[in-house]
């Protein structure tokens, strides 16, 4: 593996790289209006964005508003489809090849082969390997406020130069962190380079913990992380100086919800509360389920009910919960739903026929 | 100024006459009267109609012809997709080709907006 990238950005830059980039991009919208009308003319298109990208007359396009409301509301951004091409291209071509293998093993956010259902893998893993060696211990658990809102794009492209060599990708580089931004603080939330940025941004944070306070315990995703320690006292104090250092380097702040507490509170980390011994569903999630067990019980009484849908979502459902130790509530949650054949549906059928 | 771009325009198309008579020798026989066919027609048909392009004074007629032009190499690009789809064409032959279809395409704009000025 080399240490800095170099020579890579115009041997990538040809038609075939720009055009599996599309064939990436267009996944799940191949029936959208944007990208048919790419389509129609899908070769001039590629040809001429390689070569404005060639001829550095490249910029990106207007951002294109819209909310989210599920688990907060959040103001997403999105870009015309020729600009999500390129940033297609440039994750696929630099950042995933060359950045990617130098993070830590128990970063978990946005990798192949990684994400939370092995994050939650993972820290169950260390709780008991901790029990098992060391008796009890706290949990220290962090997270980060407003992050991608408070990401110091003057910081994050001094960390990028200190992996990228080629002047000609650093010049792109600036380009898609900075073009575009209005704001100084912050990067916009979906774009598909953000959360690899975002990611290589808290990649400082890792390094720092595993190198100068050299805690073996420690796991992440995107903004949130988890350290096992011994006591009360260690917990403030490595609070303390992860503290110090994000202030410092990186200008972020933890949120009011980081605390620590001791093992047998559990975890709730990645959707799961994860124990010593076992693992439940999060109080949350179990709360929004009943709600909408509620919301689907009033459709099929008033008779607007569509079944195929309801369906897709208690099979999710189903299938989120089969990794935790939570049959009875499975149980509990199908036996309310009254459109289903379950344990009530039978009650008065043998009144029903005699 | 004018006369100069018209014949840059035609020595690329004939250009990529040359190149689309060579690739097109190696397809499979079953496509010689399908594909092959509609691909050489609709190339011929365009280098006609640039000629007619070329040669008419009138603002209009000369409008009409080009976007006749614009149809025929449209339906150009949608044929040599077609045929990377079934892998008669490399990826190498496939970018060379939209590369000249592109280079024509990007003069034709320019084209047909100044007669629209005007």
């Amino acid at each position: 593996m080399p240490k800095k990238i170099k020579n890579c950005f115009y041997k990538n830059l040809t038609f075939e790289k720009m055009y599996e980039a599309h064939l990436r991009a267009r996944r799940h919208k191949v029936y959208k209006n944007e990208i048919i009308s790419f389509e129609l003319n899908l070769e001039n298109n590629i040809t001429n964005l390689v070569n404005s990208i060639k001829n550095k007359r490249y910029h990106l396009g207007t951002y294109y508003e819209f909310k989210v409301y599920e688990p907060k509301e959040r103001v997403i951004k999105a870009l015309p489809y020729v600009d999500r091409i390129v940033h297609q291209w440039y994750v696929e071509e630099f950042i995933k090849p060359f950045i990617l293998p130098k993070f830590i093993n128990t970063t978990y956010a946005c990798i192949a082969d990684r994400g939370t259902h092995k994050a939650v893998a993972q820290i169950e893993q260390y709780m008991r390997e901790y029990k098992r060696n060391y008796g009890r211990f706290w949990i220290l658990k962090c997270d980060i406020k407003k992050f991608f809102y408070n990401i110091n794009p003057y910081i994050l492209f001094n960390i990028m130069k200190k992996y990228i060599k080629d002047s000609a990708l650093l010049d792109f580089t600036h380009l898609l962190i900075f073009n575009n931004n209005p704001s100084s603080v912050g990067i916009p939330i979906g774009n598909y380079t953000s959360q690899f940025f975002a990611n290589i941004y808290l990649n400082e944070l890792d390094q720092y913990v595993k190198r100068v306070l050299k805690l073996k315990y420690y796991v992440r995703y995107m903004d949130d992380f988890i350290i096992i320690l011994s006591n009360k006292n260690e917990c403030k104090s490595v609070k303390e100086k992860i503290e110090v250092f994000l202030k410092k380097n990186l200008q972020l702040e933890l949120n009011a919800k980081s605390r620590y507490y001791p093992d047998k509170m559990g975890v709730n980390f990645c959707g799961y509360r994860s124990f010593c011994t076992h693992r439940l569903l999060r109080n949350r999630s179990k709360v929004s389920i009943r709600n909408k067990v509620k919301k689907w019980n009033k459709q099929f009484h008033s008779g607007n009910f569509n079944f195929s849908i309801v369906l897709q979502s208690i099979n999710s459902w189903l299938g989120h919960t089969s990794h935790c130790n939570s049959y009875t509530l499975q149980n509990k949650i199908l036996n309310s739903c009254d459109f289903l054949y379950n344990a009530h549906s039978f009650n008065d059928f043998e009144k029903f026929y005699y | 100024m004018k006369n100069d771009n018209n014949l840059l325009i035609h020595q690329k198309y004939m250009e990529l006459i040359y190149y689309t008579n060579d690739l097109v020798r190696k397809y499979p026989k079953s496509e010689k009267f399908a594909l092959v066919q509609e691909i050489k027609q609709s190339l011929y048909s365009g280098l006609r109609y640039l000629m007619y392009a070329i040669k008419s004074f009138n603002k209009n007629d000369k409008l009409k012809f080009l976007n006749e032009l614009d149809v025929s190499l449209n339906l150009l690009k949608v044929h040599l997709r077609l045929s990377y789809k079934y892998k008669y064409i490399s990826m190498q032959n496939y970018t060379t080709w939209s590369a000249k279809i592109t280079d024509i395409c990007n003069m034709l704009g320019g084209w047909i907006s100044s007669c629209l000025k005007r």
